[in-house]
């Protein structure tokens, strides 16, 4: 065999290689491969199994963000105008003090509770405030009694 | 010894699958050709082709690096390639390629200057005419045929890959090379 021939037979051979790696089949199946066994792991709530109650979740949420926060923006605020009329302690409340003997666990701090009503009026119609501190934290319960044809 | 792929091989031995990936990516071609010139069988290398990126991502940890990545994978591909088909009975013949899809694929390009429908067909009878004379041939002499000419190894590179002597290299290549001219003599200045 002359060296022509074989370098002939060698392209040949090349040629034919070459073609056989480039079908498409042969392409897919290395894409198959790759993305079965060899991708980066999804996170967990991108798996199939999570994906439809992830997808209902999210959905809940943009519907709350795009729809929900205009709605509650064009409710009426009833606190123009108002006249509040407050309503005292009838007695005062007598101060306590004690004097704890030494050595005596101290007392944890405890904050009396207030509960404050208060009423008032708006355009939109009677008004209760109801506000009670936790600890530090103030909690404001409005009942708003929206008069007919006001909302 | 400078290995491109070290740093994709140190990620992959820490589990890291997509830095494996990468390297499927860049070497499936390979490792299909070796596959496929061994078996002459698509359906078949591309079972061996999928079980060598397996096997070998599963004994990364044991890959010392004393050999390219590059080197080791070729040679766990050829020997798997004839393990495959040193497993198949001689009934169940590797030497046949999938021929239902041939008239699909694009033929062998040899000089193609202006292809007309008369090149075409030459074209695709000479594809057929090279893939009946690489079944001629066994699985030991295709190993040598294309670790020698697509991989381009040293005689004694197949030599270590195939755990065999050197003369029994180039003996099986001459053998190869002889069988394949003979087959397309005459054919081959046709086109």
């Amino acid at each position: 065999m002359s060296d022509s021939d074989e370098k002939h037979t060698r392209n040949l051979y090349r040629s034919f290689l070459r073609q056989e790696i480039k079908r498409t089949d042969i392409q897919q199946a290395k894409k198959e491969l790759i993305s079965a066994h060899f991708s980066k792991e999804k996170p967990f709530f991108l798996k199939p199994a999570f994906s439809i109650p992830a997808l209902s979740l999210a959905g809940a949420v943009m519907f709350a963000l795009l729809v929900g926060r205009p709605l509650l923006e064009k409710i009426p605020v009833p606190v123009k105008k108002q006249s509040v009329r407050l309503e005292q302690a009838a007695q005062p409340v007598p101060l306590v003090s004690s004097v704890s003997p030494p050595g005596a666990p101290k007392a944890l701090p405890v904050n009396p509770t207030l509960v404050d009503v208060k009423w008032a009026v708006s355009d939109v119609g009677p008004t209760m405030v109801y506000q009670k501190h936790f600890q530090d934290v103030p909690v404001t319960i409005i009942w708003v009694f929206p008069r007919e044809g006001k909302l | 010894m400078n290995d491109p792929d070290d740093s994709l091989v140190r990620e992959a031995k820490t589990g890291d699958k997509a830095a494996f990936g990468k390297l499927v990516n860049k070497y499936y071609e390979m490792v299909y050709a070796v596959v496929f010139g061994v078996l002459h069988h698509r359906e078949a290398a591309k079972d061996v082709a999928q079980e060598v990126f397996l096997k070998v991502f599963r004994e990364l940890l044991g890959f010392e690096g004393k050999a390219k990545f590059k080197t080791w994978l070729y040679r766990v591909s050829v020997n798997a390639a004839l393990d495959q088909a040193r497993k198949r009975r001689p009934a169940e013949s590797l030497d046949a390629t999938d021929k239902s899809s041939d008239d699909d694929e694009p033929p062998v390009v040899i000089t193609d200057k202006s292809p007309g429908p008369r090149d075409r067909a030459a074209q695709r009878e000479l594809r057929v005419l090279l893939d009946q004379a690489i079944e001629q041939l066994s699985a030991d002499h295709r190993a040598v045929l294309v670790l020698r000419e697509w991989q381009e190894l040293s005689y004694e590179e197949i030599a270590e890959t195939l755990g065999v002597e050197i003369g029994t290299v180039m003996s099986r290549l001459h053998y190869a090379r002889k069988k394949l001219g003979e087959l397309l003599k005459g054919k081959v200045e046709r086109v």
